[in-house]
């Protein structure tokens, strides 16, 4: 009995339903180094119910843990909100913190992506909100 | 040979009947096997603390990635449950618990201490044993509620999530808890589905309304009985796994070794290890390893 339940836990971790996590997985590599490899500044384009467009500019690959972004506007920004949501887990973040460059830019800091999963950035700009989706590992 | 047979129940029953606590990082979801009691007792309580580290995650592709050397997650929990007799088949419980959480994410600590969610609930043994059957088990049937005084983390202002203790949402759980017990061996299954009510809650400017899933872990396992040191001693081994049907599944299996001792019939310490990294596949979870030290005690037996 007791090799049998032995022999069924070894069974189960070579050849179970799936891959054991322990055996096949990846290691996550320094912040540091992932967001250097990035060099070049990605950018997404929102559009705002269709009456004007902006940009987000990454100014670090988003990854888990602190980011932070460029929001650029084709119209004047008179009122800026942004926020983050995980929809899967029904939680947002804390509060952002904005700068102001321009009229027609933004700096979001503070952007703290705390765990893994999918995200949804939303931006609100004079009253009309747009948004853009992520995934995090 | 009685005597010996009361121990043997109870070292098994000790085993098992703990506070094995599980916990999805996000949300503080968690299944908790209740407190259950010999029928030689009228009360039991358990004091277990727990220590938790977050390994890694899993991805909706069922690819896993381990945390390196800048990030952390580690959960120190302690909980404390209460059983009593009310009949010879009913009996009724609650627990409480306290967390303390840290993390590391970019270069920012955080820790934080909260008290968890608390339940209460009755258990009723369907399936009695009043004489020695030598393949019928001995079936519990349980039913747990669980009110949200634990923070949820829709409420957490922390900047990296850590004072976040609950579910935030009422819940109701079904256990169906099956035990066979041999001269030498037993084996043990448990099966829990636990319901959680909708919330709504306000991120960023939005209004929604969450709705978590429904979590179901199974649990089978089985434990060896010897002596060491004349005391007796149960090695245990079990495996399940644990899902929930959140917007993303979430997929992990959970495979706990344990060594349980007792030195006098009333009181029972608990060792044990769970790992969510060994058995796959797994989907959208967070993988732990934790370790767990229960001690109980019996009164009235």
């Amino acid at each position: 009995m007791k090799f049998l339940l032995l022999a069924l836990f070894v069974v189960l971790i070579s050849n179970g339903c799936g891959v054991s996590p322990l055996l096949q997985h990846e290691k996550e590599k320094k912040a540091s180094s992932e967001r250097t490899a990035g060099a070049v500044q990605p950018f997404t384009t929102l559009d705002f119910n269709s009456r004007f467009t902006g940009r987000v500019y990454w100014l670090e690959n988003p990854l888990v843990g602190k980011a932070s972004f460029r929001f650029v506007s084709a119209e004047p920004i008179r009122e800026f909100d942004a926020w983050a949501e995980m929809p899967d887990m029904g939680h947002g973040t804390t509060p952002f913190s904005f700068r102001k460059i321009t009229d027609l830019e933004f700096v979001v800091d503070d952007v703290w992506f705390t765990m893994s999963g999918r995200w949804v950035v939303y931006i609100e700009v004079n009253g009309s909100a747009s948004s853009l989706e992520i995934s995090l590992q | 040979m009685k005597l010996g047979y009361s121990i043997l129940s109870t070292v098994i029953l000790f085993s098992i009947a703990g506070t094995r606590v599980y916990a999805a990082a996000c949300c503080v979801t968690s299944s908790s096997m209740p407190a259950l009691i010999t029928e030689y007792a009228r009360a039991q309580t358990a004091l277990s603390t727990a220590y938790s580290s977050a390994i890694g995650t899993s991805s909706s592709s069922g690819s896993s990635l381990f945390f390196g050397d800048e990030r952390d997650e580690n959960v120190f929990k302690t909980r404390v449950s209460q059983a009593l007799t009310v009949s010879d088949r009913w009996q009724i419980h609650a627990s409480f618990e306290i967390l303390r959480r840290s993390k590391r994410l970019s270069n920012q600590r955080e820790k934080s201490w909260a008290l968890g969610d608390t339940t209460v609930g009755a258990s009723y043994e369907l399936v009695p044993e009043f004489t020695y059957h030598l393949i019928r088990p001995r079936v519990f049937l349980i039913a747990t509620a669980i009110t949200p005084t634990g923070k949820s983390i829709a409420d957490d202002t922390s900047l990296l999530a850590t004072s976040a203790s609950g579910t935030g949402s009422w819940g109701f759980s079904g256990s169906l808890h099956a035990l066979k017990t041999w001269t030498r061996w037993d084996l043990v299954f448990t099966a829990q589905h636990t319901r959680y009510l909708s919330q709504k809650r306000t991120i960023g400017r939005r209004e929604v309304r969450y709705r978590p899933g429904a979590l179901t872990v199974l649990d089978i396992g089985g434990g060896a009985h010897t002596s060491l040191f004349n005391v007796p001693t149960r090695l245990g081994l079990s495996t399940g796994p644990e899902w929930q049907a959140t917007p993303l599944r979430r997929l992990v299996w959970n495979t706990e070794a344990s060594l349980a001792v007792t030195p006098t019939q009333n009181w029972s310490t608990t060792l044990s290890y769970l790992d969510q990294t060994l058995l796959g596949p797994t989907y959208n979870s967070t993988l732990q390893r934790s370790i767990r030290l229960l001690l109980s005690k019996r009164f009235g037996g």
